[in-house]
């Protein structure tokens, strides 16, 4: 397992002095090669559990083992670049190592070359996303956590980026944790789907997705979301 | 660039009228000031005092602004030392800069280490406090992104930590530099056998206010100089990703 997940419990301070419960008990894990995807409803606690896991918070019940030796591109729900530093350079600094071709190929990908001169408060928010999505491929990572990576995209740009995440991520074999409202997106990218309940969040529902992600059809994707939203 | 320039000519306009009108020596006229100006320059003594002040402006700007700035960060980083320091700090704050000069006189005598020591200590609490105020601004979503991706140290102080306190010390340094040229002065007068702030009480001892001006003026000309083409340029730059999209 490269990233396996075992909590008992996450809960927030609540304004009025007690504590509000956040994560309920939540158990998965996800081995080399597999992606997962995580739905819920908004405010669940799907962004939360990112957190946990990319271990930026230990503040929670149970147990969370990420493999020390694995490489983490993740992508935050707000695309979060260094504004003081030009979009280029922000692939540039989280990504030392990788060459100008390897930088090229992504921003190709992602439909970002002519914006690498601008500075994060010039993009728009689609933009911005897109380049922090290119970032978390630019580090070579093993485990990808990209959290709502299609959001505020339209639906032409959306179906690009999402097919270059699923191109990159066949050719490198990665693993990753996707968080998603959208259904759809989730179900043309993971190997297998978590329903997550509203507040405090638990495992509703799973679907494994066992068709190799480049020859999910149009229709089959509908049948999955389909079978998914009856498990919801 | 140009209202600033105005603005300076109408200094001279006026002044010009006023000594036309006094006809004292009390108010010498900008004529008569450039001529002992340039019979000053000609001597050395101007260029020579002016070099001394200058100098000890910036061993305690130096001084003052990289202790600050290590003392600002780790107190605005951590509540222990911030509770420590803090009486210190408001101590510091309050004491009239004139103490610390006459006790730094007195306990490390008349020579340059007190000079620069004593302007740098009334200059140090205002960094730290600067400097503090940008450590606790530092935004907590930048510094878990370098965690992820696993940022080298010297790249998180460069492209993170950096950038972030920039304006901080942008606006300490400016205003960090006006308070030191104003103390170096008053050290100067008070120990010192050289500098514009020895000048100073040598022409109030002659009532010589030409002698006064001329030593004045280019003090204050090097000091706008400084302002205008180091200080608010560092300012603009560290703060142009704000305004600028490219
Ligand atoms: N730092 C925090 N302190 C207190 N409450 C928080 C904090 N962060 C999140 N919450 C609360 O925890 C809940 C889950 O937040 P989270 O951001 O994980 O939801 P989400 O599932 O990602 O929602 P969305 O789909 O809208 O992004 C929300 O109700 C939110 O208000
Ligand atoms: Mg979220």
């Amino acid at each position: 397992m490269l990233l396996e997940i075992a909590i008992t419990g996450k809960s927030y301070p609540a304004p009025n002095g007690g504590s509000a419960p956040v994560l309920g008990k939540i158990a998965f894990g996800i081995r080399p090669g597999e992606i997962a995807a995580i739905v819920g409803p908004s405010g669940c606690g799907k962004s939360t559990l990112m957190r946990l896991a990319a271990g930026l918070d230990q503040d929670f019940d149970g147990r969370i083992a990420l493999d020390p030796a694995a490489r983490t591109g993740i992508a935050f729900q707000e695309p979060r670049l260094l504004p003081w530093r030009s979009a280029g350079q922000n692939l540039r600094i989280a990504a030392p190592a990788a060459t100008d071709a390897e930088l090229d190929d992504l921003c190709a990908r992602f439909d970002i070359g002519d914006h690498l001169n601008h500075f994060p408060a010039a993009l728009s928010l689609g933009l911005a996303r897109r380049f922090s999505l290119a970032r978390a491929f630019a580090v070579k990572p093993d485990l990808l956590m990209l959290d709502e990576p299609f959001a505020s995209l339209d639906s032409a740009m959306r179906r690009r980026c999402c097919d270059a995440v699923a191109d990159l991520v066949d050719a490198r074999r990665l693993a990753g944790l996707i968080i998603s409202h959208d259904i759809e997106a989730a179900v043309r990218l993971a190997d297998v789907v978590y329903v997550f309940s509203a507040r405090p969040a638990c495992i509703i529902a799973q679907q494994e997705i066992a068709m190799p992600r480049r020859s999910r059809t149009d229709s089959a994707i509908r049948e999955i979301m389909a079978q998914i939203e009856a498990l919801g | 660039m140009k209202w600033r320039l105005a603005s300076l000519l109408l200094v001279f306009v006026v002044w010009q009228f006023a000594a036309m009108a006094t006809q004292s020596h009390l108010l010498p006229s900008p004529a008569a000031t450039l001529a002992r100006i340039a019979q000053e320059m000609r001597s050395g003594a101007l260029p020579f005092n002016l070099a001394m002040t200058l100098a000890r402006v910036a061993a305690a700007f130096v001084i003052a602004m990289s202790l600050g700035t290590a003392i600002g960060i780790a107190m605005g980083r951590n509540q222990v030392i911030d509770r420590l320091a803090d009486p210190w700090l408001i101590l510091l704050l309050n004491l009239p800069a004139l103490v610390v000069i006459v006790l730094f006189y007195i306990w490390i005598g008349l020579n340059e280490v007190a000079a620069v020591g004593a302007v740098a200590v009334n200059k140090l609490p205002n960094a730290i406090v600067a400097m503090r105020e940008g450590a606790r601004a530092l935004e907590p979503h930048y510094d878990e992104l370098a965690r992820v991706y696993r940022m080298p140290l010297t790249a998180r102080l460069r492209h993170v930590l950096a950038p972030q306190l920039a304006p901080y010390f942008a606006a300490s340094a400016r205003s960090g530099l006006s308070l030191v040229w104003k103390i170096v002065l008053v050290v100067e007068l008070l120990g010192r056998p050289n500098g514009i702030g020895f000048q100073m009480n040598v022409a109030f001892q002659l009532f010589d206010i030409a002698l006064l001006f001329a030593y004045a003026l280019p003090f204050v000309a090097v000091m706008l100089l400084i302002e205008f083409i180091l200080v608010q340029p560092y300012e603009r730059r560290v703060s142009a990703w704000r305004h600028r999209a490219a």
